[in-house]
């Protein structure tokens, strides 16, 4: 399991970023909490919208530090380019991991 | 420098947008293709980093407009993508982008690879100035040289007739020629040609024909002597070209009659004259410098005179055909061209020769320019001709001139050049013309040579003498003090047409007794005074008064 969040990569981002910093954060939570969110309404139909999605996750999390997430999103990407539905307990993991990612990210712009 | 950012996800645009503002960068962000297209066109940024999957457009179509609507400059596209498969980083290169950045990617790397690509831009920026300069450059100069092939042919090949028998073959190593090959009618109504090879080939070699043919044309028309001729085209090409560069050429004059050919070569191969049927009479080895090198004087030229009892050819080459070596490295040499010229000789025109040399040469290139000409001289005018001159000619009209020279006008013009002119201008027809010259320049020489400056002709009886007699002649003429010619001469009309040409000349001096002078020409057999026997026999009246201080000829022509 990796860690959530990679506090070398916060303190990089709190440097280039400056004030726009919990701006970054709020945008980060707010555009993949739709993204999962849509994800899971078409549990069942899988659209190249999907496959984009899943690798915006991926891409947003490994620039903002969150591994953890990013190795998700990556199995995601994978999977629904080879056509194969999440499992539930995937989704389970997937949503869990989220929600702590972002008490963390919380937490640091609180 | 100024950035565009492509990305659907707003923070990933939000980090790289910091980043490249903290290194100083002004930033535009576009949140797909479409939109990246269309701030392309807007911003004109001079980097572009681009995501690869985005709605709308992605990334690699994007990629392929920006760089289709960009081929004058070079803009840098730069893909950022968090693919790690091969095939999806060649299809990055494929589509038109100069490189690519995995995500995640370091601050460190992202700046390198910028600027490393500014450096890049600005060569290229370098080149393409340069580039645009040469190419004007290269228009400027395609543009000079056009006008100067224009000029050049207008004059060089200036659209002139050609002697009858006449046939030449010039095949320049580059776009000029530095071989001229002119023939220009004379006064004599024959023609003067000239075969010149200026040193080197191209262009260089080419700007000296100009003046060269220029000048010939010139004296040639109005009736210059060919050692005349010769002394000035060997001025005018020492005074125009750099020490160094010369011109080896060959002069051949003759009349319309086709009696005489006089013939002079400075620095050509041998020019050769045959029978016509394969068989060399004659070999005109070259007895002078180039044009060009040392000084020469009209009166120690070596004219050769070639008198034509039957039919000749005489050929004239420059040594661009004899020096060239085939594949093999073997010359074409002279003996070679004698045999085909020998073999061929009995034929209309020297055409053959192009397709015997190109056999020869075998597909490998000249190095230097090429001339030939042949020239066919047979000593009778058919009546078709003399027809065809007749209806060429004016009726006769009335003129007269009259010209008084001084001693300075007798030491620095050529006369009889000048009253020639006139005559030519007067419209006496061609046939009569070369007569009508003798009359004047034997007449007006006469009265020069023994009434003013007391020279003896029997001097030029031995060549000695001869050598002897012109230098008396430069040196009394150069002592020649208040000494008046005048001259008048007239055209009567008789008939429609048919007229006489009058010519009187008279001057103060000694004179001569021309009475006793006649019958000493007659008794002697020698070579002097044989010009005033010919204009009597020419001339319908002929008579010296005033102790030989005046003469009157009359000369009857018709059309």
């Amino acid at each position: 399991m990796n860690v959530i969040i990679e506090q070398e990569k916060i303190d990089q981002l709190k440097e280039i970023m400056e004030d726009d910093f919990p701006l970054l954060i709020q945008s980060y939570i707010q555009d993949n909490s739709e993204y999962l969110e849509q994800l899971k309404q078409n549990v069942n139909v899988y659209s190249e919208d999907d496959i984009r999605r899943a690798h915006s996750i991926k891409s947003t999390s490994l620039n903002i530090g969150a591994t953890a997430v990013a190795d998700i999103a990556r199995e995601l990407e994978e999977q629904l380019k080879g056509q194969t539905p999440l499992s539930d307990s995937q989704w389970l993991n997937m949503s869990q991991i989220f929600h702590q990612t972002v008490e963390t990210l919380q937490e640091m712009i609180s | 420098m100024k950035i565009l950012i492509v990305d659907d996800d707003k923070t990933n645009l939000l980090v790289l947008s910091a980043m490249l503002k903290k290194e100083g960068h002004n930033v535009i962000s576009a949140s797909n293709g479409l939109e990246a297209v269309s701030l392309f066109e807007e911003s004109q940024p001079e980097l572009i980093l681009m995501d690869v999957m985005m709605p709308e457009m992605d990334g690699y179509q994007a990629a392929r407009i920006i760089k289709e609507k960009s081929q004058n400059d070079f803009i840098p596209v730069i893909f950022i993508t968090a693919v790690t498969d091969e095939n999806a980083l060649a299809k990055c290169v494929e589509s038109g982008g100069d490189d690519f950045l995995t995500k995640p990617y370091s601050r460190v790397i992202l700046n390198s690879k910028i600027s490393s690509f500014s450096r890049i831009k600005q060569l290229y920026q370098t080149v393409s100035v340069q580039r645009n300069e040469l190419d004007q450059l290269n228009q400027q100069i395609q543009s000079d040289i056009e006008l100067a092939k224009h000029v050049f042919s207008s004059i060089v090949e200036r659209s002139s007739r050609t002697p009858e028998k006449y046939s030449c073959w010039l095949k320049p190593a580059s776009s000029f020629s530095g071989d001229i090959v002119i023939a220009a009618e004379n006064s004599a109504g024959g023609y003067n040609i000239l075969v010149g090879d200026f040193t080197g080939h191209g262009m260089a070699a080419a700007l000296g024909a100009i003046p060269v043919t220029d000048l010939f044309y010139s004296m040639s028309e109005k009736g210059y002597k060919i050692e005349d001729i010769v002394t000035e085209l060997n001025e005018k090409v020492s005074d125009i070209l750099p020490t160094g560069y010369f011109c080896a050429a060959s002069v051949i004059s003759f009349d319309k009659n086709h009696e005489l050919a006089s013939i002079w070569n400075g620095g050509l191969p041998n020019l050769y004259i045959t029978d016509c049927n394969g068989n060399l009479i004659n070999k005109i080895n070259s007895e002078h410098t180039p044009l060009g090198i040392t000084k020469y004087s009209p009166d120690t030229l070596i004219i050769n005179q070639i008198d034509i009892k039957s039919p000749i050819n005489i050929y004239a080459y420059t040594d661009g055909l004899t020096d060239v070596r085939n594949k093999s490295g073997i010359y074409f040499g002279a003996e070679r061209l004698l045999e085909i010229l020998l073999e061929n000789d009995h034929r209309e025109n020297i055409d053959f020769l192009p397709e015997l040399f190109s056999e020869f040469m075998n597909k490998k290139h000249q190095d230097d320019d090429i001339s030939i000409v042949r020239l066919g001289l047979s000593p009778s005018v058919s009546d078709e001709q003399t027809n065809l001159l007749k209806s060429i000619d004016n009726h006769p009209f009335d003129w007269d001139v009259s010209i008084t020279l001084n001693s300075d006008a007798i030491k620095y013009t050529d006369p009889v050049a000048t009253l020639m002119n006139f005559a030519m201008d007067l419209k006496i027809p061609r046939s009569h013309r070369d007569r009508i010259y003798t009359v004047i320049a034997e007449l007006f020489n006469n009265a020069l040579e023994h009434g003013i400056l007391g020279l003896q002709s029997t001097l030029k009886e031995t060549p000695e003498g001869f050598d002897e007699y012109y230098r008396l002649r430069a040196e009394s003429l150069n002592k020649l003090q208040s000494n008046d010619i005048q001259i008048y001469m007239q055209n009567k009309v008789i008939s429609n047409d048919s007229a006489c040409f009058i010519f009187k000349l008279n001057y103060m001096g000694e004179g001569f007794d021309y009475d006793k002078y006649l019958s000493n020409l007659q008794q002697s057999d020698g070579n002097s005074g044989r010009g005033i026997l010919l204009v009597k026999s020419l001339c319908s009246k002929l008579e010296y008064g005033n102790k030989g201080t005046s003469v009157l000829a009359e000369y009857s022509w018709s059309v």
